[in-house]
């Protein structure tokens, strides 16, 4: 994904932060879940992502998100909707 | 706290620099290092100090196995989560209200603690807090004792924690003429019952007991610190922050709670006393309890407050603690700073760790008092075990 590694990058220290496992054990495929993410912990990570990026999370997206690359795809999205640029 | 060694110290950070106070008595830990750091950014510091005592009392206790629906919680504290509340509205101002923690709100709310405690513990007959002020802890545990009582539950944890070493409390209770100003001398400054004493210093911290049902304690062989006989309140129902002056309210929380315990005030050895080291506090309670227990010759009077300073909702129990170890070890620790008693006040204060003999009929018995802003005030009674008795909850 285009800009994949940047996102990957704040996202893992972000992760690390709240959920306490180190970025290096993430993968594209790591549920969620199996962080020990809630939906608080979400919220949190949403408004790192509004800071970072511009995007901004809605519920229904916050709630779409399963595994981790969810959430990459996620940000990346909402970040060229914020952005102006069409999502292709 | 046997040794009477002060845990006041000059306030570090710069916040404080302009403030007429600048001493505390912050805890010898963080917190934090003890919750693991994913679960401690969740909580308030208050919330953090009662999760941290809570497993040190549970594991204590034994860690028992318990039905989770008869164990339960009532850990409080008598403001709530003021450090959280300050960083949020930090946040609020500097970078709007979608940046604040999602976490602000149950960091802030006063039975936070217990809510995780419960949590924690798988603890679901029920997670309260009772929030009076500075009679929180003591009449939150009296509220676990009731639970017991009542059938509700077989093991409570119960508790009091408070943690607003920050300089919008030091203002608050500054601005009131509460606190000492003795900045020059630290530990010198929480000298309750003592001539020279001129108002509290703030403490933060968390005490937590264990609260199980006799059958339940002598059925998995529990050990067995003191015996939970009771507890008392009473509301002056005179002045939001002074006491009534004639300490007839403290009078009536103590004779309450020794009636609720079946205590006679002869098996009274020990009072752990509320005395935060402020002018007109101390002397009142010193009047109530000589009242209460009609004249308390051979009573052995302690403030512990003298050490850790004044933790507010987490005092009272804090101080059930050392009351329940005074019952264990017949022993009750000192009053630091004690150099020059106050002459209105009648009663034996100890200024040095002092041995505890049974002086009437029945088992030793030692009180643990408490007196909040607004008026409320609260006693606890702990009593020695016998196991040959019948008294009803138990241990620590």
């Amino acid at each position: 994904v285009t800009g994949g590694q940047d996102v990957l990058a704040w996202l893992g220290e972000t992760i690390e932060e709240v959920a306490g496992v180190p970025a290096e054990e993430l993968r594209p495929e790591t549920a969620i879940a199996d962080l020990g993410m809630d939906s608080l912990s979400m919220t949190e990570l949403a408004v790192t992502a509004q800071d970072k990026t511009g995007a901004v999370l809605s519920d229904d997206d916050l709630r779409g998100m399963v595994t981790v690359g969810d959430v990459i795809r996620g940000i990346l999205e909402a970040g060229r909707e914020a952005a102006g640029s069409p999502v292709s | 706290m046997l040794s009477g060694a002060s845990g006041v110290t000059a306030i570090s950070g710069d916040w404080a620099r302009d403030l007429p106070v600048r001493i505390a008595a912050p805890a010898a830990i963080d917190p934090a290092s003890v919750i693991g750091r994913v679960q401690a950014r969740r909580m308030d510091r208050c919330e953090q100090f009662a999760v941290a005592a809570a497993r040190e009392a549970w594991s204590d206790a034994g860690s028992p196995g318990v039905d989770p629906f008869r164990l339960g919680v009532a850990v409080t504290s008598g403001i709530g989560g003021l450090r959280s509340v300050l960083s949020a509205h930090d946040a609020l101002r500097e970078k709007g209200w979608s940046r604040i923690s999602p976490f602000t709100v149950p960091m802030m709310m006063p039975n936070g603690a217990a809510g995780w405690i419960s949590m924690e513990l798988g603890a679901r007959a029920g997670a309260h807090a009772l929030v009076s002020a500075c009679a929180s802890g003591t009449e939150t545990i009296g509220y676990g004792i009731d639970m017991i009582r009542s059938g509700r539950a077989d093991v409570v944890v119960a508790g009091g924690t408070e943690a607003v070493i920050t300089r919008l409390a030091v203002a608050g209770f500054a601005v009131m003429r509460a606190l000492s100003t003795r900045n020059g001398q630290p530990e010198k400054a929480s000298r309750p019952f003592d001539k020279g004493r001129d108002g509290f210093v703030l403490g933060e911290g968390a005490g937590i007991v264990v609260l199980e049902s006799e059958a339940h304690a002598v059925a998995r062989g529990a050990r067995v610190y003191a015996v939970a006989a009771g507890a008392g309140y009473s509301a002056d129902a005179y002045h939001l922050s002074r006491g009534l002056p004639d300490g007839a309210g403290i009078r009536h929380a103590i004779t309450s709670a020794l009636a609720d315990a079946g205590v006679t005030a002869r098996q009274v050895v020990h009072v752990n006393a509320h005395a935060t080291s402020t002018t007109e506090g101390d002397p009142l309670e010193a009047a109530g309890i000589a009242a209460a227990l009609g004249g308390a010759d051979g009573v052995v009077v302690t403030s512990t407050k003298s050490v850790t300073g004044h933790l507010l909702g987490g005092a009272g129990a804090v101080e059930a603690v050392a009351a329940v170890k005074a019952v264990a070890e017949r022993t009750a620790p000192p009053t630091a700073n004690l150099e020059d008693l106050d002459e209105s006040v009648t009663l034996d204060i100890a200024d040095r760790p002092r041995a505890l003999d049974p002086r009437g009929d029945g088992p030793a018995a030692v009180l643990s008092n408490s007196f909040g802003f607004g008026g409320g005030n609260a006693a606890t009674v702990w009593c020695e075990y016998d196991s040959a008795g019948t008294e009803a909850p138990r241990r620590a």
